[in-house]
């Protein structure tokens, strides 16, 4: 059994240990908003915020969590209250086939909030562990600039 | 025309769900309590299947069958064009990780142990590598109709007599290598009955409708006992033109009854989905001392691997582009396809075309460097107009904007105050080059229809309908953008019904460009005779002749009384029916000559030009790539922020293919190992979006999805061989490569 | 998919070194589990008890006492290319850690994951053995202070014992007149292995070069200190043609340490001319 902040609520859940925290989300929280896309923390399409920290959930065994909050994109914003990345990157052309976007948009979050003037450099430094195929980044990046305060 | 929903900029409509993360790709479907199924592959790229021993596997706890080749109640052979590929091997298998057996198992664990637990005995047998060796008179056979899938030849003028006439000749040899398409998500999905008992199938596809026509065959069924629903789809990029997992679903939800689920890991993706096809091209080019290319003569010859999936396409298309978007009066090209032992190619954004691209345009950069002429200066020269033939004889009528994405690009180039070498970086050398392209919409010199249909019921909902599967790229915003400019309604209040063949017809593949041109005009097309019927039944219910009677802005309208009108919806509710109008369009094309490849093969093609700008280390061998200008002339720009989302997009898969991305079949087994440009990799993009309107597409469009990618890896092998003074005629211009070619320029 | 394993938590060192001595060789230590959790899944490890020691608060530590700096074996990468102290007196690790992987991979890979997963590419390894780093080891037999260069016996293989932890690695903090760097070179920008990785550490005297250190990654079975350039180096006078003949002794040693390979005729002019530029770049900064 662990114990851990989920998306700001505690939650308990029994867990064998070789369990990721992927697979936890996915198979037993119904989190699908978290994708798989390559399994060896090589896409970054797994990306949650673990203690506000980009991760990939896929290398994160699920004891690791026991006591620390985890933010998935289930979390992020609702139809109601878009979170404003959301909102930028869907303006912006951000997204083609969506796969690499929650990933993306957490390591957004945790980017604007250690940083809310961040350069070009410093955005692409940011979203430099996850892979998208269709858009070639940039106007990704563009969603995230237009955040700048 | 003042057009509302046409050209603007609007979030794409299926954005929000996927910024909520709850867009359902293949892994995510809902499913009750499925089976699950893991697929055992070949070890080895050819050999003899001796025996399989299944006993030990079926002990496995949680195992609830195994199926085999002799499972199979239909054909077991699949294929786009021609069949060959075997859904589970039965005696031979021909490259690493072909299917010889499907487990279905209570959990993935016990199906990844049952895998462990199959013994299949195989008998190794000579495997061939090279095409080359294909060919070869006693080469052992991969099929047994031989080892040369097709030939195919365009011939035009008098080759020997223009390469006499020449009075500059440049001859070369350009190789590519296999590339995986790597989209995102790894293919993934389920089957299950459904509520009439027909074999569902949810998954990732480029195509609903050829997939259904696959898994009929295969199980024997008729096609209204097949159901495939598209679910939300990771990207494609030709690489979900094949069936992938839809064949293997539905043979275990056909046995089993009950809901199965199947979900491929990356690695399973690397190793049996289709790639590029790798092309060895001779180019040899003449021309006049101006500069005007008089001949070309070029051999292809590519590796479709253990399987023909698209070769065939590949080896027609490669051989019809051939001269790059020039005009050339002596043409010969001879293009072959050979089988081999290596991982099957397929379809992939281009289809042979960035191959050719990548030679032709080394070709006319020699050819302007033996001529002492601007890179520019001697494409524009060259370039097709209104009036050109083509290589296959076609004459161009409409919509040739290759000359004006190289004005455009040149404006910049001229504008650009040009990178010059850094004295304090004395290694890193600095280069421009060029690159074009020519693309031809939609399938080559053969049908390729799309069909749709626009209604709207009593109560008022206006749907549309369409086969049409989005993968990422937008059609279906773009589809519904160009519904509702031609019935003036907005875009919400439309309805769209997409990708499932129990309710959508045919729309063909979402390839080689076509969707919006073909299908956006097969919308066109339902929309005139939906108004049409309008107007028959708005005639009754006003009393008033048809030939008064127009359509305007979702209303009937009449002519002569000019305050009679009758909204689309008041109609329907009235007459208290469904109107409906059925649509197809199939492009103008003929088929090409079998012996020269004269026709037309095309109604529309796009074209581009794309300047790169790059800095060399010299002494490592990387390359960045810094900026890119890419022109595009795609016809009309429905959504003009799909459009550059296209070609940004574009520039990054053709960095990829121009610097770092190589397969090898048995290397190469993931994202540690198969590289693919990530943020920090792709340069700067400067959009600029031509818009020379094709009078036969819809609202003037063409095509965007395939020509994005082209020009990109050409102008930076161009600039490239700018930057350190030698050429590099084999891709990917990786680390060893570069620093080869700066070596060789060392002792030259 | 992962199989089955005991998961053990401990809080102390003492408790996992018993945990490891009771485990008989079938435990793994788990800090970050960027390389384990990978092994994990494609079959290479199938321990029977995972011993996570991310929770013993005494590894997370980067500390400072009196000339020497200590890094936890638990610190991850990036609080090294965050932390100041890292900055000031190892900036060539802390460069080094701020290249590696991608942001989520140096959120949690460790330091001491790095080293004992003892990849010939790792970055950090060249860092540590040009900062003449030590590692101090900890079992329920003895505790001892290993320098770093001793600690590798081929690729991903050490001379640790399965009982054995690595709890802390410590060096003499450079001063600030020492000059050194950290060059790397990979097939992309980001998220991918080095092909080729160099750290140097030296000082100027009078124009002469001084306590000059230097190794290389990923061109050899395991991170090598290039000896033959250091002693060819040491003393001289620093100009650009000797530097030229010292890159000749650094790939000298590549050779004979890895034999001539198919990517050697790659390897050995590159090899040369990344030494003469992290030699540059040590200065220049």
């Amino acid at each position: 059994m662990i114990t851990f902040m989920l998306n700001g609520k505690e939650i308990q859940v029994e867990v064998p240990p070789h369990w990721t925290l992927l697979r936890l989300l996915r198979e037993k929280l119904c989190l699908t908003g978290t994708k798989e896309g390559c399994g060896i923390g090589e896409c970054g399409s797994c990306t949650v915020l673990l203690d506000g920290m980009p991760v990939n959930a896929c290398l994160i065994l699920a004891p690791k969590v026991e006591g620390r909050r985890v933010e998935t994109i289930e979390g992020l914003g609702s139809r109601e209250s878009l979170h404003p990345l959301q909102k930028s990157f869907m303006d912006h052309g951000a997204i083609q086939c969506g796969f690499c976007t929650p990933g993306i948009l957490m390591s957004s979050k945790a980017l604007l909030e250690k940083n809310s003037q961040p350069n070009r450099e410093e955005i692409k430094e940011a979203i430099s562990g996850h892979l998208c195929r269709c858009t070639g980044y940039h106007q990704i990046i563009e969603a995230i600039e237009a955040l700048k305060e | 025309m003042n057009m509302r929903q046409v050209g603007i900029e609007i979030p794409k409509v299926d954005v929000l769900e996927k910024a909520l993360g709850e867009a359902k790709y293949g892994a995510d479907l809902p499913c009750q309590e499925p089976l699950h199924l893991k697929v055992l592959r070949s070890p080895t790229s050819h050999a003899k299947i001796v025996r399989m021993q299944m006993e030990k596997a079926l002990r496995v706890s949680g195992v609830e069958r195994i199926f085999t080749a002799k499972d199979i109640p239909g054909k077991n052979l699949v294929g786009t064009i021609v069949k060959d590929q075997p859904i589970l091997a039965s005696d031979r298998v021909r490259y690493i990780g072909d299917a010889v057996a499907l487990i279905a198992a209570r959990t993935e664990e016990a199906a990844e142990e049952a895998a462990q637990k199959v013994v299949v005995v195989y008998e190794d047998l000579p495997s061939i590598i090279h095409p080359e060796e294909a060919l070869h008179p006693h080469a052992p056979l991969i099929h047994e109709k031989g080892n040369l899938l097709l030939e195919f030849h365009v011939i035009k003028g008098d080759v020997q007599k223009g390469f006499k006439e020449a009075e500059v000749v440049v001859e070369e040899t350009y190789t590519t290598t296999w590339v995986d398409h790597a989209y995102l998500e790894p293919d993934a999905g389920i089957s299950y009955l459904d509520e009439k008992g027909r074999i569902t199938i949810v998954c990732p596809t480029q195509n609903v409708h050829y997939d259904q026509k696959e898994v009929a065959s295969v199980l024997s069924l008729p096609l209204d006992q097949v159901r495939i629903i598209q679910c939300s789809t990771g990207g494609g990029f030709g690489g979900r033109l094949d069936v992938t997992i839809q064949c293997l679903l539905a043979l275990a939800a056909f046995h089993l009854k009950q809901p199965v689920r199947i979900v491929y890991s990356r690695e399973e993706v690397f190793q049996v989905t289709s790639k590029r096809h790798p092309l060895t091209i001779r180019y040899k080019s003449g021309a006049k001392k101006d500069g005007k290319l008089i001949a070309i003569e070029v051999d292809i010859l590519g590796d479709t691997g253990a399987y023909a999936s698209y070769g065939g396409t590949v080896a027609i298309r490669s051989a019809v582009h051939a001269t790059g978007p020039y005009q050339v009066p002596n043409v010969k090209v001879r293009s072959r396809m050979a089988y081999t032992n290596n991982s099957w190619s397929g379809a992939m954004r281009g289809f042979g075309v960035p191959q050719m691209a990548f030679a032709h345009e080394s070709q006319m950069d020699l050819l302007a460097q033996a001529l002492k002429m601007d890179p520019i200066e001697i494409r524009l020269k060259n370039c097709l107009r209104v009036g050109s033939e083509t290589a296959t004889g076609q004459t161009l009528t409409a919509s040739v904007g290759i000359g004006e994405t190289l004005k455009k690009v040149k404006e910049w180039r001229d504008k650009l105050s040009l990178l010059k070498d850094d004295s304090k970086k004395p290694f890193i050398k600095k280069g421009v080059g060029i690159g074009s392209m020519w693309y031809g919409i939609g399938n080559t010199g053969i049908a390729n229809p799309s069909t749709a249909q626009m209604e709207i019921d009593p109560d008022g909902e206006i749907r549309l309908f369409t086969g049409v599967a989005d993968i990422g790229q937008g059609s279906d915003t773009v589809l519904l953008q160009i519904a509702s400019e031609a019935i003036g309604v907005s875009l919400d209040e439309i309805r769209l019904i997409r990708a499932d063949t129990a309710v959508t017809t045919d729309a063909g593949a979402t390839s080689a460009s076509r969707q919006t041109y073909i299908s956006g005009n097969a919308i066109l097309d339902a929309i005139k005779n939906l108004k049409h019927s309008a107007i028959q039944e708005a005639s009754q219910l006003l009393n008033i002749d048809e030939n008064d009677l127009f359509f305007e802005n979702g209303k009937v309208k009449s002519r002569t009384c000019l305050t009679t009108s009758i909204p689309l919806r008041e109609i329907a509710k009235r007459c208290a029916k469904i109107l409906k109008g059925e649509g197809s369009f199939d492009p103008e094309t003929t088929k090409l000559d079998p012996q020269t490849g004269q026709g037309v093969p095309y109604a529309t093609y796009a074209f581009a030009t794309h300047l790169a700008e790059v800095e060399v280390d010299t002494e490592s061998g990387k390359v960045s790539v810094n900026r890119v200008i890419a022109s595009h002339d795609v016809g009309k720009a429905i959504h003009p922020q799909n459009v550059i989302g296209q070609i940004m997009g574009g520039v990054a898969m053709g960095t990829g293919f121009a610097l770092m991305e190589e397969y090898v079949p048995g290397e190469k087994t993931s994202f540690v190992n198969y590289l693919i440009p990530t943020s920090k990799d792709v340069p700067e993009v400067i959009p600029i979006v031509v818009e020379d309107k094709e009078p036969t597409g819809p609202f003037g469009a063409k095509g965007v999805g395939e020509p994005a990618l082209i020009p990109s890896a050409p102008a930076i092998l161009n600039a490239i061989a700018e930057a350190i003074g030698q050429r590099i005629y084999d891709l990917p211009a990786n680390l060893e490569r570069v620093l080869g070619a700066v070596q060789k320029r060392k002792l030259a | 998919m992962i199989p089955p394993f005991e998961y053990k938590i401990p809080n102390t060192i003492e408790e996992t070194c018993d945990l490891l001595w009771k485990a008989k060789g079938k435990a793994k230590i788990i800090a970050g589990g960027t390389d384990l959790v990978i092994g994990l899944r494609n079959g290479d490890q199938a321990p029977s008890v995972i011993i996570d020691i991310t929770r013993i608060e005494q590894l997370r530590k980067i500390e400072e006492k009196n000339s020497t700096l200590s890094i936890g074996a638990t610190v991850t990468h990036s609080e090294i290319a965050s932390s100041p102290s890292v900055r000031k007196y190892g900036k060539v690790l802390s460069d080094a850690a701020s290249e590696i992987g991608s942001p989520q991979i140096r959120n949690v890979g460790t330091i001491g994951g790095n080293i004992v997963n003892a990849s010939p590419a790792a970055d950090t390894l060249p860092p540590l053995m040009v900062l003449n780093a030590m590692g101090r080891v900890i079992s329920k037999e003895e505790e001892r202070q290993v320098p770093l260069a001793q600690l590798f016996k081929g690729p991903y293989q050490t001379q640790l014992k399965p009982h054995e932890l690595l709890v802390q690695i410590s060096f003499q903090k450079l001063h600030p007149e020492v000059k050194s760097s950290f060059v790397r070179l990979a097939r992309r920008d980001a998220m991918a292995i080095a092909r080729m990785n160099v750290a140097v550490v030296f000082q100027v005297e009078q124009s002469r070069i001084k306590d000059i250190r230097i190794a290389v990654g990923s061109v050899t079975p395991t991170p090598q200190r290039m000896s033959g350039a250091e002693t060819f180096l040491e003393g001289e006078k620093l100009e650009e043609k000797l530097l030229k003949k010292a890159s000749l002794k650094v790939s000298e040693t590549m050779i004979r340490q890895s034999g001539i390979r198919p990517s050697t005729s790659y390897k050995q002019p590159v090899v040369e001319a990344l030494f003469i530029r992290a030699m540059k770049k040590a200065l220049e900064e």
